[in-house]
């Protein structure tokens, strides 16, 4: 395999009634790495792996997949993929077997290798035990499990997973997270999009931040969080005291309604200087602590942090 | 060549998954079609009974003029299960995952529409058989009940597009129960229950324009061993402007959803 698994340049997409869900999104993922993709509900995550699935055409702009562009030759980019949606999509009436039977005859597998692919797969995915249930008695996590089975069955070598531990118990998140990384470490490019940044964190190699439609950032987990600056000190104080002025620079905010002061720091030795000026300073320290910014951070700065804003107007256009 | 074999296989493929849903949800699936016609031809005969002794009626008893609308009405209750089926794939996002597959959106439509027309074809054979049971004739001999089957496959038909009309563009199983009523302006409108000669002016109207009664007529002159050619082509072209009618605008919704941007 050689180029890069996904490519996009200039992808955008309008839905009818001028309702732009993408804008001018332009990233590269490689084979052997996993890609997050994150971003706010309905900020344009579905919509990015529908074009790169063949689901929905890209209104301006081009993306290859696996080498193929995928308006111009959906059918080899189709073979090249695996995918799993948002909400795992099966046919509740068919037993786990027949599904995969049913999914890999569509697949033209020869039926001797069809059997030995999905016993494969069943073992590797802990499925052995339910596969000749029926899909209407599984569990959530079970449940994603099977679909990402059905994702595999063709060996695809990109897999895009559309938020693919949402409502999964930790251990079951975790389950998937080590099916994840085998995949990833057996050579396959995986572009998973999530709500969660502890899973970013643990899984991606790459993340790319969608905000609005555009692309806000892409870099590695590590590159993004120092975006955030180095280690932060946060002391509380008792507020009902008078501020004491910040000795060292003279001019930090005030503490909060809570009594908490936050101040980068450079390194620990820094921290325990501005500490004893406080304490000098007449402070009453209750509390502190030595941070260091999280993904967390990284992410509401760049796709702010009010919770109540409404979705964006693409959600209503976005198909469910 | 390869395409049609191609084509066939997943047809099949298609076919074989709605039959096994279909087993696993009997009462919908097979008995939903027998039962509301059982109970009708049941009540029917006896209720109108002596309807059959109004100077001019022209058959031998009302259970005869009647079977083969109660035989038809098995389409028009059974048609709607497939259509059910796909708003199910919809709503739960399999049919994005058939899309993704190397399957022909035909086929998806095809093996759906064909057990469609297969178990709702053996559910009108298994009233026949009860109508024949309790009285009705059965005079056409083999190529009469391979009209009947043929007419009755051809409703089906046309009555399943009609649920796929409205189901692709409601995309709710909703919609679909509340079109389940119809049959009976389209049964009344007709000549299923009540003679031309019977009906007031412009029902007799309606009815003669209405494809439905064709089909019925030549159903019931194929049970009593009179179908001529004329009134078979009548009912078979009756039965194919319906198919055509409703199946294009069917196929035209699913080819825009499957190749929807």
């Amino acid at each position: 395999m050689t180029g890069p698994a996904i490519e996009t340049i200039g992808l955008g997409k309008v839905y009818p009634g001028a309702v732009r869900a993408l804008d001018e999104v332009s990233f590269r993922a490689g084979y052997g790495e996993v890609f997050a993709y994150l971003g706010r509900n309905g900020s344009g995550k579905t919509t990015t792996i529908r074009i790169l699935t063949t689901l929905t055409a890209a209104t301006s702009g081009t993306a290859r997949v696996a080498g193929h562009d995928v308006a111009r030759d959906p059918a080899t980019v189709r073979r090249a993929i695996g995918v799993t949606m948002q909400h795992a999509a099966l046919d509740e009436t068919m037993t786990g077997r027949e599904l995969l039977g049913f999914l890999a005859a569509l697949w033209e597998l020869p039926r001797r290798a069809a059997v030995a692919r999905i016993g494969a797969l069943a073992d590797r995915m802990g499925l052995g035990g339910v596969l000749d249930r029926r899909i209407a008695t599984y569990s959530g996590g079970t449940r994603r499990r099977l679909d990402l089975a059905g994702a595999l069955l063709h060996r695809p070598r990109v897999l895009f997973l559309d938020e693919p531990t949402t409502g999964l118990d930790p251990q079951s998140r975790r389950a998937l997270w080590d099916q994840v990384r085998e995949l990833r470490d057996q050579g396959s490019a995986i572009f998973l999009t999530t709500q969660y940044l502890e899973e970013a964190a643990q899984l991606a190699d790459r993340i790319a931040v969608l905000h609005g439609g555009r692309l806000a950032a892409e870099d590695t987990p590590d590159r993004l969080r120092r975006r955030q600056g180095g280690l932060r000190l946060r002391v509380r104080v008792d507020p009902s005291r008078p501020a004491p002025a910040w000795a060292g620079n003279g001019h930090g905010d005030p503490p909060d309604r809570r009594g908490w002061i936050t101040r980068p720091v450079g390194s620990a030795d820094h921290a325990r200087r501005l500490l004893d000026d406080l304490v000098t300073g007449g402070a009453a320290v209750a509390e502190l602590h030595l941070d260091e910014p999280t993904l967390e951070d990284a992410y509401l700065a760049l796709t702010g942090t009010e919770a109540s804003t409404a979705p964006p107007a693409a959600m209503a256009a976005v198909p469910a | 060549m390869h395409e049609l074999v191609s084509l066939a296989r997943q047809t099949r493929l298609v076919f074989g998954r709605s039959l096994r849903a279909g087993l696993r949800e009997p009462a919908l699936a097979f008995v939903f079609p027998l039962a509301f016609p059982l109970l009708i031809i049941g009540l029917f005969s006896q209720i109108y009974r002596r309807v059959a002794d109004l100077p001019g009626f022209p058959a031998g008893s009302y259970l005869a003029w009647m079977a083969p609308a109660v035989v038809l009405m098995a389409a028009m209750f059974g048609a709607g299960h497939s259509a059910m089926g796909l708003i199910r794939d919809l709503q739960t996002g399999f049919l994005d995952r058939l899309r993704l597959l190397p399957v022909r959106p035909a086929a998806l439509l095809l093996g759906r529409l064909g057990f469609d027309v297969a178990r709702v074809t053996a559910a009108g054979l298994g009233v026949l058989a009860v109508a024949v049971a309790l009285g009705a004739p059965l005079r056409g001999g083999p190529l009469g009940l391979l009209a009947i089957a043929v007419l009755l496959a051809g409703w089906t038909l046309a009555y399943a597009g009609l649920y796929y009309v409205v189901g692709l563009k409601a995309r709710s199983p909703e919609a679909l129960t509340a079109l389940v009523p119809l049959f009976l302006p389209i049964s009344l409108l007709s000549t299923a229950y009540v003679p031309a000669a019977l009906l007031p002016g412009w029902v007799r109207a309606a009815a003669a324009a209405n494809p439905y009664s064709h089909v019925v007529d030549a159903v019931r002159a194929a049970m009593a061993g009179t179908l001529g050619a004329a009134r078979l082509a009548t009912a078979v072209a009756a039965v194919a402007i319906a198919v055509a009618l409703t199946q294009v605008a069917a196929a035209r919704r699913f080819a825009g959803l499957v190749h929807r941007d």
